[in-house]
């Protein structure tokens, strides 16, 4: 009874080793010719949809678990390729409008360079678009477009814009507009940077934002008097075909009034061999900002 | 005479419950033993572990201790099998299949050849008294004596020497325990031993060589009927009779008889089924018609039901 | 009282033989004599109690498992049911311009793959669960047969019913695919091992029934049965979460579920022959290999679990 108990143990163990090892070699033929296909099955992500019976959403969670895998095994690799990424994401988000991480780290993954992403920028933006269209209260992902086009496109105009756009969304929190304000300024947009940062000045919810709206403030009106006082060199070089030398020399040429100091009281730097204007190296104040 | 069936200390615990399991002992150290060319005949009142001892014999369950040999070995062993017939309680087969299907199948596992087979199948159907019309329908149309007929006809198919009958007059017509009955003697005179159960002890009284009475799955008794019967106080008789006044009824109250007049018409309930004859003369003299004489209770009936009251009485 | 009417009391009832019995029944008794014949296993000289050779008894319980299961009206419905499916896919094809051949083939094995599956799955579990269920396992039991015996007999005569049902799908797929294409003679060796792979994925549906049977009812037997197949078909998907998850212990989960599950999509050839792929005689070899051993394992499995059980 013993004897025989043992036998058929030992045949059970024999014979799944054996499953494993013939199972194994099937994988192995059946994996090794299509290589470019990449073993990821794409069906169409509409029709996906409407032949999934009711299990949308787990099937969106199986595509972004293959998703998530697609983009760790290919990403930070010499050569990295992602041309199947965005047709998963579109699947999972087909299969699941509702999907916000997928949106948000989809278009990360898009977006950035190669090695680490896609380099599709452009793509990313989309995707968050069609984010947005299917969910209009998830003031995140308009976040994340905006810096999609900040960083990817360096677009600060655009970008600034949706920022502006995300900080008015009700859930936002304020320090988006502080974020708007600083891209509007890296645009070159001073005035509506000005604008926001004086409403955060008044109305910041606390002394550090109100503190960071003045010190922006005084950046701003230092980036304005750099601006000027550069277009006041270019005007002394145009005159004696050099480079001025030092402040007084320009006071002496009644350019200035006095030699000038930015909003903190330190003296501009002027090099006289480039003629280029910068702030003090004591000066606090530090541009640009972004 | 050899031994056939040799049960000793034979126990069985069903577990039921799943998280908080509970046992209820079905048999109860059971031990006995049947031996070559007798009939014998398990009895007892229904789940007195009748079945479940013929299920242990048959190795369909594991006994939870003790054990069973059958001609001195384990039956679990095809040799032994192969001298088996068995009958289960209320009988069912594969629905499909025509009765004569199924005997030429269980042939087949037996090696029984196609000529011996047709045979063998024309043979027993004969004796289970199964007309050829009916083993070629399926069986789900078949009626329950129709089935056990046909259980009885697979389980001496291939002549086995040991037949095992659990319930063989289940579902029977009175012809058809009849048939039963003298198929069961024949069998002995062939030199067949036979098993059986029955919760009818008048059935097992006429043809049973030794019984054994099961109560609570342990045996309250076991011996020939006659002996048994001898020990007790004998069987009672009923005696329809007419044309008894109320003189003569108080008068055979008197003598010890249970009376129910009921118009013209007397029941008498009389206390001993051996002295029958002098009853009848009894009633004749007091004026009475005896219009029929039946057994009430046979006097092993009449010491079992004493016997079961006494094993209650003991364990309360 | 049956008995004391005498035979000729009978006949009325038994009339109504022929009219119960249907042509399908019939042709199928006249196949099963022949065979009778044919594999009378002991010689009439042997003598009686000796029991059969393990063989014989083999045969035996298979050829009439096989019987019962035809005598099914289930599975006939399922057969015709197969049938229009097949049909069908002549009037699907009807309306894709150009695309006749393709569509009888995909509708066609698809159908015979779910069909055929079902089939597998309910003729597996009732087979057994039938027999404990309404107790007449235990006379069986008590015949000179042992317990594998009676497990592997009743999965040849569900093998064999399969081999037929496919057959017959088989047939009735090529006659319409002769409608439709002209270069179907060409196909056929294409076809065969398809259907080949098909018969050995159903065979493994239906040992898995046969394996739930032994410790449970009909309905979750079949629910388990269906269960397995379904995942069979994406087991790949556990691969995935085995490079997926970061836990060890998960990982290794995941690995033998995807090695201890059947992998029915090795077995699943559909999409070579619809692109008139020649499927390669090793990649053949392997895949039957496979589901040899995988049906070998489950049956002894099942043997073991009938084995342990009790019948009360």
């Amino acid at each position: 009874m013993t004897g025989r108990s043992v036998i058929v143990g030992g045949v059970l163990i024999l014979g799944s080793a054996g499953i494993v090892v013939v199972h194994r070699h099937l994988d192995a033929r059946v994996q090794a010719p299509p290589q470019e296909g990449e073993a990821v099955w794409l069906p169409s992500a509409e029709a996906l949809r409407r032949w999934s019976f009711g299990f949308e959403g787990l099937l969106a969670d199986l595509y972004w678990l293959r998703t998530v895998q697609y983009y760790g095994r290919r990403a930070f690799r010499p050569g990295a390729r992602f041309e199947h990424l965005e047709h998963l994401l579109m699947l999972v988000t087909t299969l699941d409008p509702q999907f916000i991480a997928a949106y948000r780290f989809g278009a990360i993954f898009l977006a950035l360079p190669p090695p680490q992403g896609a380099g599709r920028p452009d793509r990313a933006l989309a995707l968050l678009e069609r984010g947005i269209a299917a969910n209009p209260g998830e003031w995140r992902l308009l976040l994340d477009q905006g810096f999609v086009l900040l960083w990817d496109l360096r677009d600060y105009a655009s970008a600034a814009e949706v920022f502006l756009r995300v900080s008015r969304h009700p859930q936002a929190p304020a320090w988006t507009k502080d974020l708007a304000a600083a891209v509007y300024a890296r645009a070159g947009r001073r005035e509506i940077a000005r604008r926001i940062w004086r409403d955060r000045l008044e109305h910041g919810e606390s002394e550090h934002v109100r503190e960071n709206a003045r010190y922006q403030l005084l950046c701003l009106q230092a980036e304005e008097e750099l601006e000027r006082l550069h277009a006041l060199v270019r005007a002394f070089q145009r005159a004696r075909g050099r480079w001025p030398s030092s402040w007084p020399e320009m006071v002496a040429e009644g350019l200035l009034g006095h030699p000038p100091r930015d909003p903190m009281g330190h003296l501009y730097q002027l090099d006289p061999r480039t003629g280029a204007v910068r702030l003090s190296p004591q000066s606090p104040l530090i541009l640009p900002r972004l | 005479m050899s031994t056939v069936i040799a049960i000793e200390n034979l126990t069985k615990d069903y577990a039921s419950g799943w998280l908080r399991r509970r046992f209820h002992r079905a048999v109860d150290h059971l031990t006995l033993e049947v031996r070559e060319g007798e009939i014998f005949g398990l009895l007892g009142p229904n789940g007195a572990g009748k079945t479940t001892t013929v299920k242990l014999l048959l190795h369909l369950i594991r006994p939870t201790a003790g054990r069973v040999r059958l001609f001195g070995r384990s039956p679990e062993e095809l040799t032994v099998r192969a001298q088996l017939g068995f009958l289960p309680e209320h009988p069912s087969f594969p629905e499909a299949l025509t009765g004569r299907e199924l005997l030429d199948y269980f042939g087949r596992l037996f090696g029984l050849s196609r000529v011996d087979r047709s045979a063998r199948i024309a043979a027993v159907l004969r004796q289970v008294g199964i007309p050829a019309a009916v083993a070629d329908r399926p069986m789900r149309q078949l009626s329950r004596g129709e089935l056990t007929r046909i259980g009885l006809a697979q389980a001496v198919l291939h002549d086995p020497k040991l037949l095992i009958l659990d319930d063989p007059m289940g579902g029977l017509d009175p012809d058809g325990r009849r048939q039963v009955r003298d198929l069961l003697l024949r069998l002995r005179e062939e030199g067949k031993t036979i098993f059986l159960s029955t919760a009818v002890v008048a059935e097992a009284e006429a043809i049973c060589d030794r019984v054994a009475l099961l109560h609570r799955g342990r045996m309250r008794a076991c011996g020939s009927p006659i002996e048994l019967a001898a020990s007790g106080e004998g069987g009672k008789v009923e005696i329809l009779a007419r044309d008894l006044d109320a003189r003569a009824c108080a008068s055979l109250r008197a003598r010890g008889c249970a009376v129910d007049a009921d118009r013209a018409l007397v029941r008498i309930q009389a206390p001993t089924s051996a002295e029958v004859g002098e009853w009848v003369e009894v009633i004749r003299q007091l004026g009475g018609r005896v219009i029929a004489v039946s057994p009430l209770q046979s006097p092993l009936e009449r010491f079992f039901a004493n016997a079961l009251t006494a094993s209650e009485r003991l364990e309360g | 009282m049956l008995v004391a009417m005498g035979p000729g009391s009978w006949r009325p009832r038994a009339r109504q033989r022929p009219r119960k019995t249907r042509a399908f029944v019939r042709w199928y008794d006249v196949a099963m004599i022949a065979a009778h014949r044919r594999t009378s296993v002991a010689s009439p000289s042997a003598p009686a109690g000796m029991g059969a050779s393990p063989f014989g008894r083999l045969i035996a319980i298979a050829f009439t498992a096989t019987c019962e299961l035809l005598r099914e009206r289930v599975l006939r419905v399922l057969i015709l049911f197969a049938l229009l499916l097949i049909v069908m896919t002549l009037l699907l094809g009807e309306l894709s311009v150009g695309q006749e051949r393709r569509i009888v083939l995909d509708v066609g094995l698809g159908a015979m793959r779910v069909l055929g599956t079902v089939m597998a799955i309910l003729m597996g579990g009732r087979l057994l669960e039938r027999e404990i269920e309404r107790r007449t396992i235990a006379v069986l039991l008590t015949k000179p047969v042992r317990r594998w015996e009676v497990i592997i007999g009743k999965f040849c005569g569900c093998a064999l019913v399969l081999l037929v049902s496919v057959g017959i799908m088989t047939s009735v797929l090529v006659l319409i695919l002769a409608l439709v294409a002209p270069t179907w003679a060409t196909e056929l060796p294409l076809l065969l091992p398809v259907v080949f792979l098909l018969w050995l994925q159903f065979l493994l549906a239906a040992a898995l029934a046969i394996a739930f049977s032994t410790f449970s009812t009909l309905t979750l037997s079949v629910i388990f049965a269906l269960g397995v197949v379904l995942i069979g078909h994406a087991s790949q998907e556990f691969l995935y979460w085995a490079e997926a998850v970061r836990s060890p212990a998960l990982a290794l989960l995941s690995r033998a579920l995807y090695y201890g599950l059947p992998n029915l999509q090795h077995l699943n050839f559909t999409a070579a022959i619809v692109h008139q792929q020649k499927i390669a005689w090793s990649a053949i070899g392997m895949a039957s290999a496979y589901a040899a051993v995988y049906l070998a394992m489950v049956l002894l499995l099942a043997a073991v679990l009938f084995h342990r059980r009790e019948f009360p």
